[in-house]
């Protein structure tokens, strides 16, 4: 075959720079591996988010995570809104009347909300008495029951009343015991039992004096005047329609939505409440805005939420970090120092981390708090006094808490590592040319075995989250006025069925955590490690 | 076999020994003690209390005589919830929360299993991406959280479940939900990955290239070896599931003993924290001991230390 009959390649035709590829150190590979999956460069991005808000946020934002404008306080974050003529008009759940103009609210009804809310209360429940009461013998207070100071007993009708405080805070008339003979006891009211308690509990009459003569010295008092006064409201009233601010001239009619349903006009029974101005009146929600003053609603004591989340977000970010911290520092060295020296130094040593692991967290944590409770660690420079940990705020004891318990795990991965690890020949080398053992720890084995501590790390974050959570929730959290999600989320299940906006972000708050923090710890798995890649 | 179980079973008493001993001496440490109030009780009261159950001995002696009680199942007094012995607290608390924890636990396992072997063997299937959608919000979203949610839909909302208790029997679902939601995940988290993991492996490319039918190969060869870190994980989640959740337990109002623990703690009622974190420390060893087992039942090459050859 002549060598005529081939031709050179072209040189442009060589596969020359497909061959080779840059050579790339272990962690360009690393951060190239990760950034082909897809899921934790958006668990990256997501970390990065949330870490921006919760460093950033709590600045930008026009609120302190301490401010309380109690005035607006359980506030939604979309708001249901009335347009009566040309104002709009805003009623929150426990009937207080708020006036928006271009959806921020600019005024509230304040002077004379707390007797009209009493009043409307007051008719609405005592129509519900049945009118045909009479009491026909006196009901002494048997010697068995005592009564609390303040508490005032009736014997012609039974029944024992003390001030009280109703659940929004206004003063209250509450029935504290009634007679087993009194007419009052076991009163039915269309077929079912009625509890009287419900009739005197919220009360135009808001100290025990205005019920009647109370003599102080016996507790003995007559509730003649007061029960007669009743029954004589539920002959002449069917129900109260219409309740003026007087000054605003606005009616707000709430009646409609807390009568008995047999009592209520058919064409309003779907209404909760009216509300008249200026001539015009409206019956149903007319629109739902978002509520521009807070934009994840508020809380019962009037604090943005939305600053809240994201200060909470930041300090369950903080306690993460710093047990995170405290768990690497701890772990590695003591992994490192155990698996390094091996034998009986590191059996002893194994079985102390045995130990410490047996120890329940709760326990552990409790133990802590109310250790460094007391301690405040601080520093005199140039007769300036810094200090620089102090137990009370919760927050580091916490994370010093979480640091503590956590780093058992670290150290026995570290020390499984390095019992790999120093066998290899490099390590030998190394020794033999008298390189000390710190920095055969410090220098050798802890970078080699830096991918894994580096997943465990990061893995490490949305555990501590969930577990400050948690603790939170058991109220061992950070104290108030700081509140981490867990605290958050743990203040809002109380009111909940009510407020449900108030759960509903910190939950999706640490929900978006941990998902970011899980996303990119499995990405930083497999991208540190490709033999542990999973699927 | 035998010598190995007794061996592994006096390990177990001495371990359950050293845990309550420093349990013990932690909980001593902890300032304030079982009578120590807002408003304090007069010297005199306290003292005498003291006196009562013993807390004026020393230290040593008190502990000697915890564990001498411990030897007869005699757990002490409670010193917050009078009248009641801590063995009757468990006695009354326990079978309500073994019963709940018992159910999700085995759910976990009936369910979170098959799902993991299904999502494994449909990679990158919509099935699989629908079973990892949910088992990532499992472990995302806490336990309180998912309670909430639960009674403000199921309860509220729809009016399906009772919002507490369990004098209904449907009462139980919105508990056991809860208290499986992370580890059902996880176990079906785990499941497919060691699955994933397992079918990769070249005795299942040999069973297959055997002509062995894909069940066969799957149940009988795969799944057994898969099957080994999901035990390991769930044998201590099961110790930790059936003495109660003190979350769960309080959100539903469940009369368990899961409540127990914290409450004894911020009381510092020492008899009651022993108690149960004895009781959890048993279960825990003896779960191990019986994930042990399990391994050398399912793969024989893991040999128990002693075993017969």
């Amino acid at each position: 075959m002549a060598k005529l009959n081939f031709d050179k390649v072209p040189k442009k035709d060589k596969l020359d720079t497909e061959q080779t590829r840059k050579s790339l150190t272990y962690w360009q590979d690393v951060w190239r591996r990760l950034k082909k999956n897809k899921s934790s460069m958006v668990g990256l991005v997501g970390v990065v988010i949330i870490v921006l808000l919760a460093v950033v946020g709590p600045w930008i934002s026009p609120y302190d995570y301490s401010d309380q404008l109690s005035d607006y306080s359980n506030l939604p974050p979309r708001l249901d809104i009335r347009e009566v003529g040309d104002t709009t008009f805003h009623v929150t759940r426990i009937y207080r009347l708020l006036e928006l103009e271009d959806g921020i609210i600019v005024d509230r009804y304040n002077e004379l909300e707390v007797d009209v809310i009493n009043k409307i209360n007051y008719y609405a429940k005592e129509i519900v008495l049945p009118a045909d009461l009479e009491n026909t013998s006196t009901y002494p207070l048997p010697a068995t029951e005592t009564l609390d100071a303040n508490t005032y007993y009736s014997e012609s009708w039974g029944i024992a009343l003390t001030d009280g405080e109703y659940t929004f805070g206004d003063d209250a008339i509450l029935v504290t015991y009634i007679h087993p003979d009194s007419p009052l006891h076991n009163l039915e009211f269309e077929g079912g039992p009625y509890d009287i308690s419900d009739a005197v509990y919220f009360s135009e009459l808001t100290t025990i004096a205005n019920y009647g003569e109370a003599n102080a010295a016996d507790q003995q008092f007559d509730i003649d005047l007061g029960a007669e006064s009743i029954v004589e409201k539920l002959d002449e009233t069917q129900f109260i329609e219409e309740i003026r601010f007087f000054e605003a001239e606005v009616k707000l009619n709430y009646s409609y939505g807390l009568l008995n349903d047999n009592l209520v006009p058919t064409e309003f029974k779907d209404v909760d409440y009216t509300i008249e101005y200026k001539g015009d009146e409206s019956l149903y929600t007319t629109d739902t805005i978002a509520n521009k003053l807070f934009y994840f609603g508020s809380d019962s004591q009037g604090r943005d939420i939305l600053t809240r989340v994201l200060y909470g977000a930041r300090i369950s970010l903080i306690v993460a970090l710093i047990a995170t911290l405290v768990n690497f520092i701890i772990g590695v060295t003591y992994g490192a120092v155990a698996g390094y020296l091996g034998g009986n130094w590191d059996n002893v040593m194994m079985r102390i981390v045995d130990i410490i692991n047996s120890i329940p967290l709760v326990l552990w944590v409790i133990l802590l708090m109310v250790v460094l409770r007391e301690v405040v660690i601080d520093v005199t420079i140039a007769g300036k006094n810094y200090v620089i940990f102090r137990g009370t705020s919760g927050l580091g004891t916490i994370a010093i808490a979480l640091g503590t318990v956590y780093w058992v795990a670290m150290a026995r991965l570290v020390r499984g590592q390095v019992l790999g690890l120093k066998e290899q020949e490099f390590v030998l080398v190394a020794r033999t040319i008298g390189v000390s053992n710190y920095k055969i720890i410090s220098r050798h084995l802890i970078p080699n075995a830096l991918g894994p501590i580096i997943v465990s790390m990061a893995m490490m974050i949305p555990a501590a989250v969930f577990t400050e959570a948690f603790l939170s929730f058991i109220g061992l959290g950070v104290s108030a006025p700081q509140a981490s999600l867990g605290t958050l989320a743990n203040a809002a299940l109380s009111g909940f069925q009510s407020y449900p906006f108030k759960l509903f972000f910190p939950a999706a708050m640490i929900a978006l955590m941990m998902l970011a923090f899980n996303f990119l710890g499995d990405g930083l798995r497999d991208a540190l490690d490709p033999r542990l890649r999973k699927g | 076999m035998a010598k190995y179980l007794i061996k592994r079973v006096l390990t177990a008493l001495f371990t359950l020994l050293v845990i309550a001993t420093i349990t013990f001496f932690l909980l001593r440490a902890i300032p304030g003690g079982p009578f120590t109030r807002e408003k304090p009780l007069p010297d005199a009261i306290i003292r005498a209390l003291n006196e009562k159950y013993n807390l004026d001995e020393p230290l040593f002696i008190q502990y000697l005589s915890y564990i001498k009680g411990l030897l007869t199942f005699d757990l002490g007094p409670s010193y917050r919830i009078l009248g009641y012995t801590v063995n009757d607290i468990i006695i009354s608390g326990f079978p309500t929360s073994a019963l709940i924890g018992g159910i999700a636990s085995l759910l976990i396992v009936v369910i979170g299993i098959p799902l993991g072997i299904v999502s494994a063997l449909k990679q990158n299937s919509p099935v699989d991406y629908m079973v990892m959608f949910m088992a990532t919000l499992g472990v995302t979203v806490p336990n309180f959280i998912i309670a909430t949610l639960i009674i403000y839909i199921f309860s509220t909302q729809l009016g399906w479940l009772p919002s507490n208790g369990i004098s209904n029997p449907l009462g139980y679902i919105g508990p056991v939900i809860a208290l499986m939601g992370y580890s059902l995940s996880f176990v079906s988290r785990l499941t497919r990955s060691s699955m994933l993991e397992v079918l990769r492996q070249d005795y299942v490319r040999t069973a297959r290239a055997n002509g062995i039918s894909e069940r066969k190969v799957i149940f009988k060869h795969a799944l057994k070896n898969a099957l080994i870190p999901v035990i390991t994980y769930v044998g201590p989640m099961v110790a930790a599931i059936l003495t109660g959740s003190f979350v769960v337990e309080k959100i539903f109002a469940i009369p368990g003993i899961g409540r127990y623990f914290v409450q004894g703690v911020t009381n510092r009622d020492y008899t009651v924290i022993m108690g149960m974190t004895v009781l959890y420390s048993a279960f825990y060893i003896f779960m191990i001991l019986l994930v042990d087992l399990a391994y050398s039942w399912i793969d024989p090459r893991i040999r128990l230390e002693g075993g017969a050859r």
